[in-house]
């Protein structure tokens, strides 16, 4: 058999989802047959998950560099100056990834082991994890596939819970969206944030050190086995049947949670002791990804001797041990001399091996200067290629074709504000989130200070004794997604850069994760190059430190999300946005509160309601005129906001979206005190689709008359839009919307259909 | 009619079972089992047709099986006699029930509201216990009771029977 | 001699609620350090003057939340020195572990007398947060160290916990009330067991409860997540909800104490000796 047949072969036979062109390319660097360790390693690398090859050339266009930024996209999660306090700076940690296949096929694992991998890519670079958040996309639980995707929604939530809950992570809430256009694959986004002292961030390489000292390679965690191989390249591949997924892995909070306990003590020590280290933790790829990597990143070689890697499965080939995506494992890069005292903090102080049968830490590897990446594995070479090639990776420019939905708005558009108001609080996107909430610890490491639905925004106080609040959120509409990819993008970020601001706090970062179908369609390029271009018109419009704009420090593409006909997903890019306030006891919630006070509109409303709650759930019709994204009112819409904060006289703000200024009141009215129940009564009678229903981006904020008179040359984008009442209802002269008799079915609806399987209308 | 009982396990490594172990291991190592594994156990009260009925709910809902993760099979409850088996093990069975159960009254709800002809269903976790040859059923069925029942601090782990039923098949008769 | 109290907060595997814990003995004056499960020697050698079991899922709550660690060699000295009378707090997990090593209610020393089974609510099964109220038993005000200074008001905590539900076998329902400590109640104060005001349909509404000297406190809601006025959601009704406006509106708000800080201070009361 020549090599290319031989190529060829390997490539059917393991299943591989590289190229024979790719192949050919690995045989070329390696000057023969590749082993099969070599196989596997450089499919995981070469793998539209690991080497971004159809859209780094895309990713270029996003704004990552700001004067804020300390660690940009590229190690395992973003980094940006957040506080200073105690004498110390503070910076905040974020990364954003997708877990959704694995989700759509194995919902508890998937969804469980998505916080476990986010939250690994924030711990490794020395932080402490303080907030996760889900964005999670699933099909109509009433439609075609309902049965299944209630059960995919039950399941998600459950490993969330599971997972979060028991490892002390507090949830700070995301957002849940039901599409059809997710029947066959549910989108489970996550986000992961934490802080850590500026002097103590830890990069993922072996630090330059290592040149002049000898340096080992130490694995930590859970012993390997062979249930997440071939991960990496699965989250890359259509969804064909289910059978072949044994490829997601078991999560383990619990021995997580032992793991971070003992890593800190571990980062502790090295630190104490003036030690310079290399810290990484295992995803995609494995011991061969982190090894490989440590050692390039900080240009050198490495050995590693598999033989010595702690397995649960006895005579395991070499590489699936390299190469499995076992969870709940690091890689840490320590001197040879102290590596025993690190090894005794794992496996004595905080006694892994007794918690875990087979978990601990163990050296397995030297730090060589030689730039090869060499493994041994009983006896023999399993793999020898020189380091530069595994983390060169490789670039694809794909063909786009555009396709613009076409725009066709209703005929008629009816307009009944108690009826529709009902329906929308009714439908599936307005329904009440409260009950996915309520199975998610939103408290746990006591500094939160707004829970999911209390404010728009998550606040915490992460850092004990500091005022610095955090507020942070994640959105994406599929609606607007189908209707034009490019406004995806940009209401993305400004959905987010909203709620963030409707607390008073200040964006200074985000996150984006690109969830699209197969980039080979010059269609679903397309899409996903416009909604690259969204993200990055508004970052550069919506920056609010000085010229900057809102820098991208971390993220995530996921392509393949598609049925097995071949069908994509609504262009879904999902953009979180995380900000700060100098002193959280000023930050907004969403509540009325004064009866009396009145209710500013910020932002003119506009006739662009495609998409929108009201279409869909009052006319039954998409529509095709969507908001536009008008960055620079956007802006000053926010600035208004944070100004008022400043000054102490928004007592509530809420930011305009799906089902426009009546659904946002009627949110502010359900939020308010059940011993002080309040409501809206809007100035005008005037029974308009277009004031009432239109997702225009605006706010609502209720101040006080004496607050509203003081402020001197109000911006045109302001207008009264009506009072505070101490009656718990929704009303204008002429109608009026009592909402204690929908509190309850409001409340209950997702709980109703998802949990109960209470699904006759 | 009679009833139909399922006992699903996990195709990996069952921690629970892992930690049930290491404890025994730990903290009773004269009473500790050579094996120990652990099972979800459903009970289908009255299913219309019998296994078919119970076989068609286990392939609706993936929240009772998951395929991808997890293997069934129909167990006919207590009447297969624990005891020395064919691998010389004596293997004892015992059943933990709560007695006020919502996963069981809500699937119970669930399955009546949709069209699955069924009375009811009933979870439980069934442990299943493995004591190399050279002990007599009867000793074993001792120390798996000893094993199962809390009633003190240093007496019992895997059971409170406060809140809990816990069912051992009658003796081995041979 | 030792200038403030030392409250010992147990880090078992799977704990997760020791740091804010920790941070809340030491925000009511007392001293507060954090032992590892393995550490009962060190822990025993620095004579704690009181003892936090913290809320998580120690041992991922495996067979049976508490049952592990319950078994856990620092349990007995835990167990030995409630014996001897000294304050004992479980919170959560830490209540489960102490109704699992039989130290409440404690009728026969070390039986274990009570469970803390599954949540049982209509059409919902797994996890459940959110805020309840409760309020003190009259008993418990006198006895406990933990509930001294908690009064008669209505009290608003988080919970968050899938087995809370305290249970009691029938022989001893006649005897439970005299271990009641804290009991779920409405708004207004009003007990009841429908959900979600009693939120898990614990026997006699029970949020917590206490051995027969009170020293002992096993309690399902997180008076640590309520330590601060801030930590409360902005939609509390009643009494707690005014106080939380007007610490707002004094501007007071980052320093002002919440109802969850009473259980704390209390403790810092009781060793004054101001009782």
């Amino acid at each position: 058999m020549n090599l290319r047949d031989e190529l060829k072969e390997a490539i059917r036979h393991r299943s591989l989802a590289m190229t024979l062109e790719e192949a050919e390319k690995l045989a070329g660097y390696v000057g023969r047959m590749p082993t099969p360790l070599e196989l596997h390693l450089f499919d995981t690398m070469w793998s539209e998950h690991c080497s971004y090859k159809s859209s780094r050339s895309l990713l270029k266009l996003l704004p990552t560099h700001a004067s804020s930024v300390v660690v940009g996209p590229g190690e395992d999660a973003g980094i940006v100056k957040f506080t200073e306090h105690d004498g110390y700076s503070w910076d905040l940690v974020v990364a954003h990834e997708s877990h959704n296949h694995p989700s759509q096929v194995l919902p508890v694992e998937g969804a469980a082991t998505g916080i476990g991998g986010i939250v690994r890519d924030v711990y490794c670079m020395g932080a402490r994890v303080t907030g996760s958040l889900d964005l999670l996309r699933f099909g109509d639980p009433l439609g075609n596939s309902g049965e299944k995707t209630r059960a995919i929604c039950r399941g998600v939530v459950e490993g969330i819970w599971k997972y979060g809950n028991a490892l002390g992570v507090p949830n700070l809430g995301g957002d849940t969206r039901f599409h059809r256009g997710y029947d066959d694959n549910c989108l489970v986004n996550v986000v992961s944030l934490g802080f850590v002292r500026h002097d103590r961030i830890v990069h993922s390489f072996v630090p330059a050190e290592a040149h002049e000292e000898q340096y080992v390679l130490i694995l930590v965690g859970k012993p390997t086995d062979d249930t997440g191989f071939g991960g990496a390249t699965f989250a890359s591949a259509d969804l064909e049947d289910e059978s072949e997924k044994g490829a997601v892995q078991v999560a383990d909070p619990f021995l997580k949670r032992v793991l971070s306990e003992a890593n800190m003590n571990v980062l502790d020590f090295l630190f104490e002791r003036g030690i310079k280290f290399g810290f990484k933790d295992l995803g995609a790829g494995g011991i061969a990804c982190v090894t490989s990597e440590l050692a390039a990143h900080g240009n050198l070689g490495i050995e590693v001797n598999l033989d010595l890697v702690p397995v649960s499965i006895p005579d395991l080939p070499s590489e699936v041990i390299a190469c499995a995506e076992t969870q709940e494992r690091y890689g840490l890069a320590v001197p040879k001399r102290i590596a025993a005292e690190v090894l005794d903090i794992y496996n004595e102080k905080y006694e892994m091996p007794r918690l875990f049968p087979g978990a601990g830490a163990t050296v397995i590897g030297t730090f060589t200067a030689e730039p090869f990446y060499r493994v041994l594995h009983c006896g023999r070479e399993v793999a020898n290629t020189p380091v530069e090639y595994i983390t060169e990776g490789i670039i694809y420019d794909r063909d786009w074709k555009p396709s613009p939905a076409s725009v066709i708005e209703p005929d008629s558009r009816p307009c009944d504000p108690p009826e529709d108001l009902k329906r929308m609080l009714l439908s599936l996107d307005g329904a009440s989130r409260s009950p996915v909430w309520s199975y998610y610890d939103s408290e746990v490491q006591g500094s939160t200070h707004f829970r999911p639905g209390e404010a728009d925004a998550c606040v915490t106080v992460p850092i004990p004794g500091c005022r610095a609040g955090l507020a942070v959120s994640g959105d994406g509409n599929p609606w607007i997604g189908e209707l034009d990819p490019f406004l995806a993008g940009a209401h993305a970020v400004g959905e987010a850069v909203r709620n963030v601001v409707a607390t008073g706090a200040t964006p200074i970062a985000a996150t984006d994760c690109l969830n699209y179908g197969n980039p080979e369609k010059a269609d679903v390029f397309w899409q996903f190059r416009r909604g690259v271009e969204g993200i990055a018109a508004a970052c550069r419009e919506l920056g609010f430190e000085g010229e900057d704009p809102l820098p991208i420090v971390s993220g995530n593409v996921s392509f393949y999300n598609q049925s097995s006909q071949g069908g994509a997903i609504p262009p879904s890019p999902i953009v979180a946005v995380f900000g700060r306030i100098d002193d959280f006891t000023k930050s907004t919630d969403i509540s009325l509160k004064t009866p009396g006070d009145l209710v500013i509109l910020v932002g003119e409303r506009m006739d662009e309601l495609g998409g929108s709650l009201y279409y869909r759930t009052c006319i039954d019709h998409r529509g095709g005129r969507v908001p536009a994204f008008r960055g620079k009112l956007e802006r000053e819409m926010a600035l208004f906001v944070l100004r008022c904060c400043e000054a102490g006289i928004s007592k509530a703000v809420h930011d305009i979206s799906d089902g426009g200024m009546i659904l946002a009141a009627a949110e502010m009215a359900i939020t308010s005190r059940p011993d002080a129940r309040r409501g809206i009564l809007f100035d005008t009678d005037e029974m308009d689709p277009v004031l009432l229903y239109s997702e225009t981006p605006g706010y609502l904020i209720e101040m006080s008359q004496e607050s509203w008179n003081a402020i001197e040359s109000k911006p045109g984008f302001l207008s009264v839009a009506g009072k505070v009442t101490d009656e718990f209802s929704i009303a204008a002269p002429g109608w009026k919307m009592d909402l204690l008799e929908i509190l309850e079915d409001h409340a209950s609806r997702l709980d109703r259909i998802i949990w109960r399987e209470e699904i006759t209308e | 009619m009679k009833d139909v009982s399922i006992i699903v396990s996990l195709k990996s490594p069952d921690p629970a079972a892992m930690t049930a172990m290491s404890t025994f291991r730990r903290i009773y190592p004269a009473k500790c089992p050579d094996s120990l594994l652990r099972y979800d156990h459903w009970r289908f009260m009255n299913p219309g047709q019998g296994t078919e009925t119970v076989s068609g709910i286990v392939s609706r809902y993936h929240d009772i099986v998951n395929p991808n993760k997890q293997t069934w099979s129909y167990i006919d409850e207590f009447s297969k006699p624990s005891g020395p088996s064919d691998d010389g093990m004596v293997w004892i069975d015992v059943l933990v029930t709560d007695r006020i159960d919502s996963v069981s009254e809500n699937w119970t709800a669930i399955l009546r509201r949709s069209s699955c002809e069924i009375e009811g269903v009933l979870c439980s976790v069934l442990w299943r216990f493995g004591f190399a040859s050279g002990i007599s059923c009867d000793d074993a069925r001792n120390r798996v009771l000893d094993l199962t029942a809390s009633t003190y601090r240093d007496h019992g782990l895997l059971a409170n029977p406060v809140s809990q039923k816990i069912d051992l098949p009658a003796p081995l008769l041979i | 001699m030792k200038s403030a109290p030392l409250v010992a907060v147990i880090q078992f595997p799977g704990s997760n609620c020791e740091y804010e814990t920790a941070r809340a003995v030491r925000s009511s004056g007392m001293e507060s350090c954090i032992y590892r499960w393995n550490q009962w020697r060190e822990l025993k050698n620095s004579r704690p003057d009181a003892y936090v079991l913290p809320g998580g899922f120690s041992f991922q709550d495996r067979i049976r939340a508490g049952a592990v660690a319950a078994k856990e060699r620092i349990m007995d000295l835990v167990f030995s020195e409630a014996a001897d009378g000294k304050p004992v707090l479980g919170i959560c997990n830490g209540a489960q572990i102490l109704v699992e090593s039989g130290m409440v209610p404690g009728w026969e020393k070390g039986r274990i007398e009570t469970a803390l089974a599954a949540n049982h609510i209509s059409g919902r099964s797994g996890y459940l947060s959110g805020w309840i109220f409760l309020r003190t038993t009259a008993r418990a005000q006198q006895i406990c160290p933990w509930l001294g200074m908690t009064g008669n008001g209505v009290i608003p905590l988080p919970i968050a916990h899938a087995e809370g539900r305290f249970v009691f076998s029938e022989e001893n329902h006649y005897r439970a009330e005299s271990s009641a400590a804290l009991k779920y109640c409405d708004a207004k104060g009003t007990e009841s067991s429908d959900y979600p005001i009693n939120p898990n349909g614990s026997f006699l509404n029970l949020a917590g409860v206490m051995n027969e000297h009170g020293n002992v406190l096993a309690m399902m809601p997180h008076p640590e997540r309520a330590f601060w006025m801030w930590q409360l959601p902005p939609w509390i009704p009643g009494e707690w909800g005014d106080r939380r406006d007007k610490s707002l509106s004094s501007g007071s708000h980052a320093a002002a104490k919440g109802p969850g800080s009473m259980f704390f201070m209390s403790l810092a009361d009781y060793f004054r000796g101001e009782r």
